[in-house]
């Protein structure tokens, strides 16, 4: 399947091919025709072609155009649009109309993006596989029967189905990466703190970060400069020579064999590349993924304290289990994850960051999981699900840092994504590498088949 | 254990809700609290002026005592 990308619409525009009119119209009936409201949980079309003839006009009459002038866009059901309807993927009970507008939509729109609705979530950004108890799952593109991943779910599908360029995700644990992984489309996981969180659904203070789903890096990258105010660069350059940090095995235990592969492939593309490769050892950060948990879960049961004791019963049964786990959680166990959450920062910068300018890491042990046997869990059988989908994720949640999410080889099976992680304020240096790894969407078992 | 899950649930836990609370608590004890990375400065990479100092002040009877 073909994606459309920001640059491919932005062409089409320019050269008077199309409209930002036209485009919506198109998207409009391909939606309308499919029969199902999924991936999306809400279409706001007047809102949507008022803004898409705003740009038609400025364009026409030669007016200074935003660098995502015309391109259509949808977005996690969990940014503030004043006047409109914001759920958070949970019970209808939960749903606001809003008083503002999230500063990543402000931005968004100023650089002429149309914005035409909101996407299907895990409810309450809480869980990785993309089941939402109120609204099931939308059907992942890439990986017949898979999991779509979560919890920025729709967002993932909506980019894989090439329905739109890119979307806006949040990841507090792995929500922009895991999704990406499993639909096969980019994430990219800002720095803590890069990108604003105003008028963003909270859900773990310490880790959250809101950051796009995209058909490729460069459209990945577009978006992330523009919601970041220009902290990033748009356009990618060339790397210069760099030191890249593979894990020597503690860390990646248990990854498939193809995901080894996937690994040594992009190894021998790297030093082929000319870049000096690194081999670290990584095994601390298996004991950060209990850490994240405690923090995500500690600062989420105290975002939904209130709501959870008047109306436990509109939770769905996933969430409301990880939830529960709170009770398990101590104000020094809480504190205590806070510090070894400063303690891995530390090792990391010295450790990991001293020796490398750029980690690899697996995004999945394998491809997408199937949503049958993660459907049906049930208690404390969902919190190590949960833990499992996650376990490559959550170093870079806890640890702040930006991560983004590259599918590196399409088995038959699905997509294979890789992490490029690196430290804070390096979104650059790591959209410059990826866009040198980034490959075709065409099935490459047979050079997968030896596990390294 | 029951009382912390009634107050955040506000009502009394079901026996599934009970067993996902005590299962996290075991966890912690085991990624928490007995987790290597709080091990003390010595030979790890945790320096009494880095930014780690303070988690060493929070135990101040492992060494010197009587």
């Amino acid at each position: 399947m073909s994606l459309v990308t920001i640059s491919g619409l932005l062409s089409r525009l320019e050269a008077g091919e199309t409209t930002a009119t036209a485009l919506l119209s198109d998207l409009q009936s391909r939606i309308t025709a499919r029969g199902t409201l999924s991936p999306f949980q809400r279409l706001e079309w007047e809102r949507a072609f008022e803004q898409a003839d705003l740009s038609d006009r400025a364009r026409r009459e030669r007016k200074p155009l935003g660098p995502l002038a015309g391109v259509p866009m949808a977005h996690k059901d969990m940014f503030d649009r004043k006047g409109s309807t914001v759920g958070f993927g949970g019970h209808p009970s939960a749903r606001k109309t809003a008083s503002g507008t999230a500063l990543v939509l402000e931005r968004l729109d100023a650089a002429g993006a149309v914005d035409f609705g909101r996407l299907q979530m895990s409810e309450f950004a809480m869980g990785p596989t993309g089941q939402n108890h109120h609204y099931g799952m939308p059907e992942n593109p890439a990986v017949p029967g898979g999991v779509p991943g979560g919890s920025s779910s729709g967002s993932g599908v909506a980019v894989g189905m090439g329905l739109v360029p890119a979307a806006l995700g949040s990841d507090t644990g792995g929500s922009i990466r895991v999704p990406a992984a499993c639909n096969g489309v980019v994430g990219f996981k800002p720095s803590l703190g890069l990108v604003p969180l105003d008028r963003a659904m909270p859900l773990s203070w310490t880790q959250d970060t809101i950051g796009p789903l995209a058909a490729s890096v460069d459209c990945a990258r577009r978006v992330l400069s523009v919601i970041s105010g220009g902290k990033t660069r748009a356009h990618g350059e060339t790397p210069r020579r760099l030191r890249i940090a593979f894990d020597r095995g503690g860390f990646v235990e248990g990854i498939s064999d193809r995901m080894r592969a996937a690994l040594a492939e992009t190894r021998g593309a790297l030093a082929g590349q000319g870049h000096d490769l690194v081999s670290l050892d990584m095994g601390f950060y298996a004991d950060l993924t209990e850490p994240a948990n405690v923090i995500a879960i500690a600062e989420a049961a105290t975002v939904h304290a209130d709501r959870l004791r008047d109306c436990p019963e509109t939770y769905g049964t996933q969430v409301r289990a990880r939830l529960a786990q709170a009770a398990g959680i101590s104000a020094q166990a809480y504190l205590r994850a806070r510090q070894i959450r400063e303690i891995a920062m530390a090792r990391t910068a010295e450790e990991i960051f001293g020796a490398a300018d750029l980690v690899i890491l697996p995004g999945l042990a394998d491809v997408a999981p199937q949503a049958e046997a993660l459907v049906h869990a049930e208690g404390a059988e969902i919190a190590r699900m949960i833990s499992g989908m996650t376990g490559f994720t959550r170093p870079g949640s806890i640890l702040g840092l930006p991560v983004l999410s590259l599918p590196v080889a399409w088995t038959s099976d699905g997509p294979l994504s890789l992490q490029i992680m690196g430290p804070r304020g390096s979104e650059d240096l790591i959209a410059d590498l990826a866009q040198t790894l980034e490959t075709s969407r065409q099935p490459v078992d047979a050079a997968l088949a030896e596990p390294a | 254990m029951e009382q912390e899950l009634t107050a955040l649930l506000g009502r009394a836990p079901s026996e599934s809700e009970l067993a996902i609370a005590r299962d996290q608590r075991a966890r912690v004890e085991a990624g928490i609290f007995a987790s290597p990375l709080l091990e003390l400065p010595g030979d790890g990479p945790l320096r009494p002026s880095g930014r780690c100092g303070a988690l060493a002040g929070t135990n101040p009877f492992a060494e010197g005592g009587a």
